[in-house]
């Protein structure tokens, strides 16, 4: 419960600091919301050309770009807002302001910042998956529920990224901003593993598990989710959440301070 | 006024030497934007899963690998982030520094750019080479297609660089001008050709899309390294070009004395 209030509190914290720009979610809303019809009238078009990417229709696709959009959003108004500046922060000692605070560090830095006015991204993500659910015929609460838990599976294992690339600050002090590489991860999850040659696809699926970010939730949203693909995905995120949380200690203990 | 030129000129390569040794102090920093450089590699390998050998829209297996190292090779000479540079100095007033100068503050702008991109171009030309001596798609290069690329080479920067410049000079009047960022960057990646090739789109669209600045400033130049395109449509595009060139500057230099009115220098 700790650490729920504390949550709101950061939430009540970031809401404060982003009124004042409040315009940029009506700008936010509009690029959205132009990406979006651009990213359909793109898809169609490639659709032109071929019937079927890696064994996914364009009602498939479309799940996965909607799984995408939420993440890149995610990216926008969560994980990068928030720790983004650890590198820094190593840098220049500022992480004595969290360390001294009676709260988990992690927790305390992964959630120190959101921008809420980036959110459009998710909800329209959302919305473009249940379109597509639609499409399909596989709108029904049990398969909503999968994509959800899923979902929340590739999540996990997205932010275990993200933080491991952000803690590589404490090794690298002289790299700032290598976050970019899982940026660059989520351009290359949108589409299906299955796209990829043989050797990319055990790449993406056993080492940098992006089959279960993205490719997972999509699956479950389109009903082909097979037990054995749900229950790798809980492994998968519950390692990747394990990993990084040692990671993150063990990297802590590296931490000399700067100034003080 | 010849004078005046000369002096502008080496005030000029001072800052692209400056810039450079800066860059030269965070070339690791480089490296990892680099990384992020290789998605249209990754494009690549998706579309030869599609092709299998085959051809998909007139492209083969060769023309898709070399389409695709063109792209990330004209991608990253092409990388520019004066947004970001003139939305900060002019929400911080920073900028009257630049002003002080004895040189305009584009001219900074463009050293600045320019510095970074000579420490870089022989680190691109090198993973494009490699790429072609890879995969043997060498044959399909000739010293005109090269030549050709390396003037469209120029005309996409000027395209890139004064498109983004627009949108930088708009900070005089919004908050958060880089809030259009994310905007730009999809309609240069999905009008621009960097995931799907536009001669994959029907014909019409395909046409109307070539006259954009996007296709202008990714598309063109890699199809003239291809060598698919006859003189007329080479003519054309560099007409295209040379119009958008003309047209963005005109823009950026109408916003810049606009703006410059309204610049109050905050916290200077």
């Amino acid at each position: 419960m700790h650490g729920l209030g504390l949550f709101m509190a950061f939430m009540r914290n970031s809401v404060q600091s982003e009124i004042e720009y409040r315009a940029n979610t009506l700008v936010n809303l509009i690029n959205s919301a132009l990406m979006v019809i651009l990213l359909i009238a793109i898809l169609n078009a490639f659709f032109f050309r071929v019937e079927t990417l890696g064994g996914w229709s364009l009602d498939q696709m479309l799940a996965l770009f909607g799984v995408a959009l939420i993440l890149e959003g995610l990216i926008d108004c969560w994980l990068y807002p928030s720790l983004h500046r650890l590198s820094e922060s190593v840098r220049r000692g500022d992480l004595d302001l969290v360390l001294v605070r009676p709260v988990d560090s992690q927790f305390a830095m992964s959630f120190s910042n959101l921008h809420i006015w980036k959110a459009p991204n998710i909800f329209i993500g959302f919305g473009i998956v249940l379109y597509s659910m639609n499409q399909l015929g596989t709108l029904s609460p049990i398969n909503v529920a999968q994509f959800l838990l899923m979902l929340t599976c590739g999540i996990a294992i997205f932010y275990s990224i993200f933080l491991a690339t952000c803690t590589l600050a404490f090794w690298l002090t002289m790299i700032e901003d290598v976050w970019i590489i899982t940026y660059s991860l989520m351009e290359v999850g949108r589409f299906p593993v299955t796209a990829y040659p043989g050797w990319m696809r055990i790449v993406m699926t056993y080492v940098v598990p992006i089959a279960f970010i993205s490719n997972v939730p999509a699956e479950a949203a389109a009903g082909l989710l097979t037990i054995d693909r749900q229950i790798a995905g809980f492994v998968v995120a519950a390692l990747a959440l394990g990993l990084s949380r040692w990671f993150w200690r063990y990297s802590l203990a590296r931490y000399s301070s700067a100034s003080s | 006024m010849i004078r005046e030129f000369h002096r502008s000129f080496l005030i000029w390569c001072h800052m692209l030497a400056l810039h450079m040794s800066v860059a030269l102090t965070y070339r690791a920093q480089a490296a990892i934007w680099m990384v992020g450089g290789l998605v249209p590699l990754a494009m690549m390998l998706i579309w030869l899963e599609i092709a299998n050998d085959g051809v998909v829209g007139g492209y083969n297996r060769s023309d898709f690998i070399l389409y695709f190292l063109g792209m990330f090779f004209v991608r990253q000479a092409t990388s520019v982030w004066v947004l970001f540079t003139l939305d900060r100095s002019i929400r911080r007033g920073e900028l009257s520094l630049l002003l002080l100068r004895p040189i305009p503050p584009i001219l900074q702008h463009s050293a600045e750019h320019i510095g970074e991109l000579i420490l870089r171009i022989p680190i691109i030309i090198s993973i494009f080479l490699a790429g072609v001596i890879l995969t043997g798609v060498g044959s399909q290069i000739s010293c005109t297609s090269i030549l050709l690329f390396s003037f469209a080479l120029i005309g996409a920067w000027l395209i890139v660089f004064n498109l983004y410049y627009c949108l930088g000079l708009l900070a005089f009047w919004i908050g958060n001008a880089i809030a259009f960022d994310p905007l730009l960057f999809s309609l240069y990646t999905m009008l621009g050709g960097t995931i799907i090739p536009l001669d994959m789109f029907p014909a019409g669209v395909r046409m109307a899309l070539s006259y954009l600045p996007f296709a202008a400033a990714l598309d063109f130049p890699v199809q003239l390294l291809l060598g698919k395109l006859d003189v007329r449509e080479i003519g054309l595009g560099f007409t295209v070009q040379a119009a958008w060139v003309i047209v963005l500057s005109l823009i950026r230099s109408t916003l810049w004395y606009a703006g410059l009115k309204r610049y109050s220098a905050a916290g200077a």
